[in-house]
């Protein structure tokens, strides 16, 4: 009985999701709820990153870097976008590796501030390389993703078309499927373990470093894939996208939501967008909103709004039951 | 206590209802009048948020100028104009998203001031799709270039720098060597570009250039470096007035005895007291003052209905929003000559209005060899000078059409 | 290049090693004690900072007091912070900084609120500048000079033969033993947040006049404070000290022979150091559930 009404769940959940854009006309809120989407991709993958115990101050670089790597790609090699979105994947997996392998050693504070120093100083370096990467002032005019000719249809990427919802719709479902699956598994418990005790895993016999460095690489690679994705959308990107400003927000949406599960991501996604479009008539003080936000959750919630509606879920049934 | 609460539950069911009713009623209030909806997206929040909103403060006045006659005549109606501003907190992301309210909610049919460069860039490509006319204040070379609908009406330095550098060497030919000193991003560049190239159009002999880092507080590394090279002159453009303060006054703690121009805007009224205004007098400044004989009337006008209007409190934003007054002006002369709000009529009509009589003197379009377009507008820049605490204006110069040849500075 | 060049950068280097000891020392004395990362700090320093301007600029009255003023308040606001936001979050790293990065939002938001976006100058308070013989000292940061001196001499005495201090050793080394031979943890958290947001403070009322007050005044010294704890070491008094004179001697003299480019040399150091050395030069493991 659980397991159909769990299926019937999904499948209407999903089918809401196909009609969006009957009810959503205006390209305003269409571009928010394209951009939320992305949001959560991004969150999920820096959740799965953070589910190993490390924080990563670099997301936003990695998306700059599938952003940048697909926009040469297209424009300077005259690639097509459908292959310059993977290799961007690919190209954000390499580099993860390169620094994880040697920087996820590091304990507490000090992956932290590595992070936070490549982040810096890929920032810099597109900054200071205006030929080839347009320096501060970006790159603009990105040209959108080719047709893709399927028999006799064509599904083609006008600027700001709306069959780019239902691009990221499969990206959002990808991902997705990533993360529950990786959360649900063997992994996951095992990430949440050597979260809570890195040095006791590995007196277990786990390989620490195998699971960090597993979590980072996913979750950057597909970070570099929203890039890809973002450039070719907006047709604008500049350093100014992908800082440690962007980073922060980034970090705080998943951790006001929850680092238990992706879902928590999600909320944590949603809750920040919905305030920053709720506080745009007194955007002076947002920033308040958002410090406010983090000191309430992390004194009397650590575990994020998720977990805050967890606990309060088991201690209804359990108040259910000792009244039956 | 029943009948007090039923009451209380009357009262807050139809202070309800009204509350749902009353913004649709406006609405249809307002379709009823004649209203052209102009938009605007600036930093409103953040560290340049006095620039933004004194830059918004300076369009809004402009605005009230035009609906003191009544607004704007289109094919013999009267338009009243109404300025809706949005935040981009100075982020281009933000930027997209209030582009993206402006035209898609608000419908706006015109966006007016945008001073940043890389949101307007962001944010351009659904300005172009959707022909909606811009005025902007961002000095970027790419905002304007084969752009069809957007027009800008600040100077940006590459045609005011020259003027402003022929008129130093008229007034001052003793300054004959410069090192020019800016932040290392994209505006630090142009302005070290605009400025270095003036100066060696017009005879000053460049000695060098340096960067400094965003955040960076304490330039004596720097300045160790530019001091044993005796410059004349340090020059600044585009560089903040509380770091070109911060330049000065060690400068001169490490004995300097020079000159130092900044030929952008820049208000001594920051720079004089972090500084200290004994190591500015003499100061050269293209920057706008309401002190001095060659003050044209229209301004000292203007500046009495900001005060008037914002406060004295306010009274000092004057001079960082006053460049993009003639703004509105300019564009509803446009409007009123295609009498017609299709877009490219009005793009015509804006393109021939030939010679216009602007509150800073004679003003017309150029830059069609930078920009293949003449939608730069060429409008008097000024030169003044730190005399005794006051800014005072010397010389309204006209900009150069066509900019110095480009050489490389870095 | 001119032995005149090199001994200005020298001196410039002297000058500017005191002022990152300032801010670095309360930043790695929190971290050492409550195990956490004071996101805060920038904005405990803007509090010096805008106490030297309200007292000084606004008021006129003595420039020490506006000084002691912005301690008092940074000790308080400390204090209060640690029992009513950190206390419960002991021990933990990652809750623990981001709710000082939550507090160091509201904080300048406030400070927005009530003093405005605009940046404020704060008169010199000591005028003039001396000059040996082509090598140029402004009396202003002769004075943060001796004030750094100071406090860094404050400091090692306090820590070193008074009881509190000696507590706060020890909680810093292990607070678990510390607890188990009747050191009230509690009271030296309080104490140990309190006295490194005075630190920084300080730092930022010293600071004040030689550039200007604003509430975006914290961010850049709380980064250069990092760049500073990372390689001194985080959690370390000493380190503080070692890392600010080796960073600034090597950011001063890589920017004044190599100009901008000189930045990516600083960041270089940090870079090496994360990956080759993360305790940096005289840190400790920082003690963690």
């Amino acid at each position: 009985m659980r397991k159909w009404s769990r299926l019937v769940g999904y499948v209407v959940l999903i089918g809401l999701l196909l009609i969006v854009p009957q009810f959503v006309r205006d390209p305003r809120w269409m571009h928010l709820v394209i951009m939320t989407g992305l949001y959560i991709i991004l969150a999920g993958g820096l959740r799965l990153i953070m589910s190993t115990g490390q924080v990563s101050f670099a997301h936003a670089a990695f998306w700059g870097i599938g952003a940048y790597t697909s926009t040469l790609l297209v424009m300077r090699l005259g690639v097509s976008f459908w292959i310059a979105l993977p290799l961007s994947g690919l190209v954000g997996a390499i580099v993860a590796s390169l620094i994880g392998y040697p920087c996820l050693r590091l304990k507490g504070p000090y992956f932290f501030l590595v992070t936070m120093v490549v982040g810096e100083i890929l920032r810099l370096f597109l900054t200071n390389s205006v030929d080839f990467f347009g320096g501060d002032a970006g790159i603009s005019s990105i040209p959108s993703p080719n047709r893709i000719r399927i028999g006799n249809w064509a599904i083609a990427f006008p600027y700001r078309s709306v069959n780019y919802y239902y691009l990221m719709l499969v990206g959002l479902f990808v991902s997705l499927f990533v993360y529950y699956r990786l959360e649900r598994s063997r992994f996951g418990m095992i990430c949440s373990g050597v979260r809570a005790d890195g040095s006791l895993s590995e007196s277990l016999g786990v390989n620490v470093m195998k699971y960090k460095l597993t979590a980072f690489v996913v979750g950057s690679l597909l970070a570099s894939l929203v890039g890809s994705f973002f450039a070719h959308y907006t047709t604008f990107i500049s350093p100014g996208f992908f800082t440690f400003n962007e980073s922060t927000i980034m970090l705080i949406m998943v951790v006001i939501g929850g680092l238990e599960s992706t879902t928590g991501a999600i909320i944590g996604v949603i809750l920040i967008t919905v305030l920053t479009e709720l506080t745009r008539e007194f955007s002076k003080y947002e920033i308040i909103v958002y410090g406010a936000a983090l000191v309430l959750v992390f004194r009397f919630a650590p575990g994020g709004i998720f977990d805050l509606y967890r606990k309060f879920i088991s201690r209804l049934r359990s108040h259910r039951a000792s009244v039956a | 206590m029943k009948t007090t609460k039923g009451f209380i539950g009357v009262m807050f069911i139809l202070a309800l209802a009204i509350l749902l009713i009353a913004p649709s009623v406006e609405l249809a209030l307002a379709q009823e009048s004649q209203i052209l909806k102009i938009g605007g997206f600036n930093p409103r929040s953040g560290p340049a948020a006095s620039w933004g909103l004194n830059t918004d403060r300076a369009i809004d006045l402009g605005a009230d100028e035009w609906n003191k006659k009544g607004g704007v005549t289109i094919q013999g109606k009267k338009y009243k104009i109404e300025m809706i501003h949005e935040d981009d907190k100075a982020r281009a992301e933000e930027a997209v998203k209030a582009v993206n309210k402006l035209i898609y909610t608000d419908k706006v049919k015109f966006i007016a001031g945008p001073m940043m460069s890389s949101p307007f860039l962001a944010s351009a490509p659904i300005i172009e799709a959707t022909k909606t006319i811009t005025f902007v204040g961002c000095m970027a070379p790419a905002v304007l270039k084969d752009r069809k609908y957007i027009f800008r009406i600040t100077v940006p330095w590459n045609h005011a720098a020259p003027a402003f550098f022929k008129y130093v060497t008229k007034i001052r030919p003793n300054l004959k060597t410069s090192v020019h000193i800016s932040s290392n991003d994209a505006t630090g560049w142009s302005s070290t570009q605009a400025d270095n190239d003036s100066c060696v159009a017009v005879g000053i002999k460049v000695l060098g250039s340096e960067f400094y880092d965003a955040g960076t507080q304490d330039f004596t590394s720097m300045l160790a470096r530019i001091l044993p090279l005796k410059p004349d002159f340090l020059s600044f453009a585009g560089t903040p007035p509380n770091i070109t303060a911060l330049v000065i006054k060690q400068a001169r703690e490490l004995g300097y005895k020079g000159q130092f121009i900044h030929s952008s805007n820049c208000s001594p009224d920051v720079v004089g007291p972090i500084a200290g205004w004994e190591n500015i007098e003499g100061m050269l400044l293209g920057t706008f003052t309401i002190n001095g004989e060659k003050v044209p009337a229209t301004v000292k006008k203007i500046h009495n209905d900001w005060i008037a209007k914002y406060g004295q409190e306010n009274a000092g934003g004057f001079g960082d929003g006053i460049v993009q007054y003639p703004l509105i002006d300019i564009l509803s002369r446009g409007v009123e000559k295609a009498n017609s709000l299709d877009p490219d009529k009005i793009v015509t009509a804006l393109e021939n209005l030939g010679t216009m009589d602007t509150v800073f003197g004679k003003a017309r379009w150029g830059g069609m060899e930078t920009y293949n377009n003449n939608h730069q507008l060429l409008i008097p820049i000024w030169v003044s000078q730190v005399q005794n605490k006051k800014l005072v204006l010397l010389s309204l110069e006209e900009p150069w059409d066509v900019p110095p040849p480009e050489q490389k500075w870095r | 290049m001119s032995f005149l060049i090199f001994s200005q950068t020298f001196v410039n280097a002297l000058l500017l090693s005191l002022i990152y000891v300032l801010v670095a020392m309360g930043l790695t004395l929190i971290l050492s004690i409550m195990s956490m990362i004071n996101f805060a700090h920038g904005e405990l320093y803007m509090f010096g900072g805008f106490g030297v301007y309200v007292i000084l600029q606004r008021f006129g009255y003595n420039y020490w007091l506006g000084v002691l003023v912005g301690v008092l308040i940074a000790v308080l606001a400390g204090v209060l912070l640690e029992r009513t936001v950190f206390r419960p979050l002991r021990k933990e790293l990652l809750p623990a900084s981001f709710a000082a990065l939550g507090v160091g939002m509201i904080l300048q938001t406030v400070a927005l609120m009530i003093f405005g976006p605009l940046d404020k100058d704060v008169p010199t308070v000591f005028p003039g500048v001396i000059n040996i013989s082509g090598v140029f000292i402004p009396m202003e940061k002769l004075v943060i000079v001796l004030g750094s001196l100071a406090v860094i001499g404050a400091i090692i005495v306090f820590v070193n033969y008074f009881r509190a201090g000696q507590a706060l050793q020890a909680v810093a080394q292990d607070s678990e033993a510390a607890a188990l031979m009747g050191i009230n943890i509690n009271r030296i958290n309080a104490l140990g947040f309190g006295i490194g947001c005075g630190l920084a403070a300080v730092a930022g009322g010293l600071i004040a006049p030689l550039y200007y007050v604003s509430p975006y005044m914290g961010m850049s010294p709380l980064l250069k404070a990092f760049n500073v704890i990372i390689i001194g070491g985080l959690g370390s008094i000493p380190g503080a000290v070692l890392g600010s004179f080796l960073l600034g001697f090597i950011d001063q003299f890589s920017l004044t022979y190599l100009g901008y480019v000189g930045n990516i040399v600083g960041f270089l150091l940090i870079l090496l150091f994360l990956l080759f050395r993360p305790r940096g030069l005289l840190g400790r493991e920082i003690q963690m559930h």
